[in-house]
């Protein structure tokens, strides 16, 4: 037995389970019950089926039982930070700029098409820090634990320059928006997340020329944005 | 499960092409505040005047006092009737609503007033029932009184705060051309300035007052004749016969005439930087005696026939740095001569009357002198009362009207003591 897993050891089936942990070997069972037995590098273990949510057998490995698949959600509260970086061009006559920005939220997941959470953080552009405050939303298509996500914030923001403006210049800031898609690893209680998106922040540059009369120079920051979160189950 | 991925992959590719559109996009808006004149056309002007019922007094200008009757300048608006038989218990009558109305004279039930441009003869031989009987239009084609101009537009009666946003750029870090609005503006001191002092003004940021001031039409009557300045001119007209002017030339007399007195065949005119005496014995060719000079300030001026007497003061409108009363010499018109001068607190406007002169100063409030002896005024007060503050006082037959910001006080003069007893008070209800 112990030589033919060996033989076997290329072509080990999956098994997910349920608090995302993964286990690779052949199924030694020959039909599903409550309790099924799988042969780990030569040794012979045995797991609850309760606690299993998917089996993915090796498509060589012909097993008499039907696919398996039990699949959940993890509900739950999660605290996430990400970090990322920003590209694109403050006017038509620079080259692309790449600016950093880290944001923290807190998320509630409550199925996986609704996320839903809150979040803050910073964007420092060349001539300002954007300090912007967000609701945020991300969707799951597929596996909880390994899936397509899609996903999108909008919130309003805080600016401030970082050169050294005239005392009649005040920037502030406005709304902001950021969506796109990616990618959603769960290990466990551990996330990963990789997403691409476009993002959006509105800022004002006002100049009171005198008590009568103000320019008022709207900036949209329009910027691709390469992300990468880790969030926290519990 | 390759969908899955090849699905990320063909969006980022696409992201990656509109890449060059990640760029930031500007829009500038210029948003300012304005005064934007009202016009009226000259003919709405002209129908305009009209007698109605009492109405609060806002603001004092000059002030008529004609057959136990006050007559009321609120300037920009028409004239308030009061009467006066009984100073103690004063009764408004009515309002004579004349637009653009800033000074007015009358004579034998007639009155002189100025409306914008065009110079009205009323008849007033009954005060609640006035008639227009005679109009000059376009007399006073440069009038800009307070920022009340006539143009190819109309009149201007009014100034509207108006606020306006319009683009003006779409380029981020470009410098933004500034726009300013055409019409200029106008200021709470009462100043118009026209396009190109309003762009000046704009640029220097509002450092300080634009400098471009208006002029008020200034109004006497003397030797059956109607003397009016307006701005740097003064018209005259023949009033023989007061319902029928006749308008005769005009005279050049100089910028910045504040105070036109009349006195017996001479016009003592105070302007910001001295006192001209004109000789109008021959009326309609007015002849300059002298022309007395001091520092520049805001200077009233009051004759009692051997002595003029001017104060001087300093502020914001008068440009100077003097409060003092001086005392001229002025039995040789053609020559005067400062004989005195006594420092004063900031007086405006003052009175002479039986000798006492009357002087208005400032917030250290009226002063009462013996004339007597001009050498020593200064060692003759009479009377120092620190809590009445006015700009100006009219003494006419022992009755004594001091102007302020919150009315008209009238007063009794104690011939013996040579203090005075109020009466009673006029309100003005002045707008903040």
């Amino acid at each position: 037995m112990v030589c033919s897993s060996v033989l076997l050891y290329g072509q080990t089936d999956r098994i997910y389970i349920k608090n995302g942990g993964l286990v690779k070997g052949k199924i030694y069972s020959e039909e599903l019950s409550d309790t099924i037995e799988v042969v780990i590098e030569g040794s012979l273990i045995q797991l609850p089926l309760s606690i299993i949510e998917e089996i993915q057998p090796h498509p060589k490995n012909h097993h008499d039982f039907e696919p398996y698949k039990q699949l959940t959600f993890p509900k739950g509260w999660s605290t996430g930070i990400s970090g990322g970086t920003v590209f694109g061009k403050q006017n038509e006559n620079e080259g692309t700029k790449v600016r950093p920005y880290f944001t923290i939220s807190q998320i509630y997941r409550q199925h996986p098409l609704l996320n839903l959470g809150f979040g803050t953080g910073i964007f420092a552009y060349r001539d300002f820090n954007v300090y912007p405050v967000f609701l945020e939303y991300y969707a799951l298509m597929g596996k909880s634990r390994n899936a397509l996500m899609l996903y999108g914030a909008a919130g309003k923001s805080w600016a401030n320059s970082t050169q050294e403006l005239a005392e009649n210049i005040e920037v502030t800031g406005g709304t902001y928006f950021n969506a796109g898609i990616g990618w959603h690893k769960r290990v466990g209680t551990n996330n990963l997340q990789i997403k691409f998106g476009y993002v959006v922040q509105v800022i004002e540059e006002t100049q009171e020329l005198n008590n009568n009369y103000d320019l008022i120079r709207t900036r949209n920051i329009n910027r691709l944005a390469l992300q990468l979160n880790y969030y926290f189950n519990y | 499960m390759k969908k899955f991925y090849q699905t990320p992959l063909i969006l980022l590719v696409i992201s990656a092409v509109v890449l060059g559109s990640c760029t930031d996009t500007c829009e500038t808006v210029s948003s300012y505040t304005f005064f934007k004149p009202v016009f009226i056309s000259k003919e709405e002007l002209r129908k305009a005047i009209q007698f109605q019922s009492p109405q609060e007094i806002n603001q004092s200008g000059k002030i008529y006092f004609i057959n136990d009757h006050l007559l009321i300048n609120e300037p920009n608006e028409g004239i308030h009737i009061i009467n006066n038989e009984n100073p103690e218990t004063p009764q408004n009558l009515g309002f004579i609503k004349i637009p653009g109305n800033f000074d007015l004279a009358a004579v034998d039930g007639y009155l002189y007033v100025d409306s914008y441009i065009d110079l009205v003869v009323l008849d007033i031989s009954d005060l609640t029932n006035p008639i227009e009987v005679k109009r000059f239009n376009d007399i006073f084609p440069d009038y800009n009184a307070y920022g009340y101009y006539a143009s190819e537009d109309g009149i201007v009666t009014d100034w509207v705060e108006t606020t306006t946003s319009e683009e003006i750029s779409t380029e981020c870090d470009g410098e933004e051309n500034y726009h300013y609005y055409p019409w200029g503006y106008r200021y709470s001191g009462g100043i118009a300035v026209d396009m190109l002092s309003a762009e000046s003004f704009n640029k220097n940021s509002g450092s300080s007052s634009p400098g471009v001031g208006g002029s008020i039409a200034k109004f006497t009557i003397n030797n059956d004749h109607l003397f009016m300045i307006d701005q740097s001119e003064m018209h005259i007209a023949d009033i023989s016969n007061p319902a029928s002017p006749m308008l005769g030339a005009k005279t050049e007399i100089g910028w910045g005439i504040e105070t036109i007195f009349p006195y017996q065949d001479m016009l003592f005119i105070g302007s910001n930087d001295g006192m001209y005496i004109y000789d109008v014995s021959a009326p309609l060719s007015p002849n300059l005696l002298s022309n007395y000079s001091h520092v520049r300030s805001c200077d009233p001026v009051v004759t009692d026939g051997k002595y003029a007497y001017v104060t001087l003061r300093s502020g914001t409108q008068c440009q100077g740095f003097t409060n003092q009363l001086e005392v001229i010499d002025i039995q040789d018109p053609s020559n005067p001569e400062l004989l005195e001068t006594y420092p004063m607190y900031n007086p405006h406007g003052l009175s002479i009357s039986d000798g006492r002169i009357f002087i208005c100063d400032g917030e250290a409030g009226l002063k009462i002198y013996n004339a007597g002896n001009i050498h020593q005024i200064d060692q003759n007060l009479i009377k120092h009362y620190g809590d009445i503050h006015a700009y100006d006082v009219i003494v006419q037959d022992c009755l004594v009207m001091l102007i302020g910001d919150d009315g008209l006080r009238q007063y009794h003069c104690n011939d013996f003591a040579g203090d005075i007893t109020y009466l009673s008070t006029i309100e003005f209800h002045k707008e903040l």
